[in-house]
């Protein structure tokens, strides 16, 4: 690869979108425009370039992005940097007096979140589910894959909790 | 046939009313978009990730339906039930401006 890429590790939450959003706008404020993103959203591509004000905003699909949805976004004004696991990654050139929100309202900002939530679920409900019927059989014998089992089940069950607060949050922002 | 309950559906978010609205004539998405924004004077703005929640939701609603796919684009245009809800919620406010505009009125007064 060459000299004018820039590779940046950092853990967000699911509820940090937000938190994304500005670093990517910050790292583009420093010359550095998002490429790609891998492993479970901790590695970050960056491509060296002229510093520029750019909108990043994250959306959040439970299937992979559909050719409707990409050209709506799209003209919109909207460049669709990369997905991964369901996150959507777009950018626009910020101006003045533009939209440059993909929600402009609370209700579609809460259902995002509630994509992500259906999302832990389907991952985990089979495992969760299956582990009392597992228990003492083969590798669920093993302490150590139960106590990751435990520990990955209790990252999870964390990552819901804060996804919840946000929702109650935005539920409470919202009129009526 | 009595009027069906359309109580479920109302009232409309400020951006359904006005997706409906639009979709008076058939449109896809981005022209949606600009037509919401300049009939609204302004007033709102419906993003592309709201749009497209949108779709999904008065799609399953039945009260929109796709009328047309070219170039990647879906047009959508009002059904005959979501023109009978929107006709229903254009009730409603029609009330809420007449007693709006008395209670305004009224203060006036007083302070006249």
């Amino acid at each position: 690869m060459s000299g004018n890429t820039v590779i940046k590790f950092k853990w967000f939450w699911d509820d940090a979108d937000h938190a994304i959003e500005s670093w990517l706008q910050d790292m583009a404020r420093q010359g550095l425009h998002l490429k790609r993103v891998s492993c479970l959203r901790t590695v970050f591509v960056f491509e060296r370039g002229a510093p520029a004000d750019v909108t990043y905003r994250v959306d959040f699909l439970l299937m992979r992005a559909d050719p409707h949805y990409l050209q709506l976004f799209k003209d919109a004004g909207w460049e669709h940097v990369d997905q991964l696991l369901g996150w959507q990654y777009w950018r626009a050139p910020t101006r003045a007096g533009r939209a440059t929100e993909i929600f402009t309202d609370i209700p579609s900002m809460i259902k995002k979140y509630q994509r992500v939530l259906w999302l832990f679920l389907a991952a985990w409900l089979p495992t969760v589910l299956l582990t009392p019927f597992n228990y003492g059989k083969g590798v669920y014998s093993s302490p150590t894959f139960l106590w990751s089992l435990a520990g990955l089940i209790g990252l999870t069950l964390y990552a819901v909790v804060r996804l919840l607060l946000r929702i109650r949050k935005l539920r409470a922002q919202a009129p009526s | 046939m009595a009027t069906a309950d359309y109580t479920k559906y109302l009232p409309l978010s400020e951006a359904t009313f006005y997706i409906l609205v639009a979709l008076d004539e058939p449109l896809h998405g981005y022209a949606i978009m600009q037509k919401v924004e300049a009939i609204s004077e302004g007033t709102v703005v419906i993003g592309p990730g709201t749009l497209y929640g949108a779709f999904t939701t008065l799609e399953k609603q039945g009260l929109i339906e796709k009328v047309k796919e070219e170039d990647r684009r879906k047009s959508y245009g009002l059904t005959e039930r979501g023109r009978e809800v929107l006709a229903e919620q254009l009730r409603r406010l029609q009330i809420m401006v007449r007693n709006g505009g008395a209670a305004v009125d009224v203060q006036k007064g007083k302070a006249a």
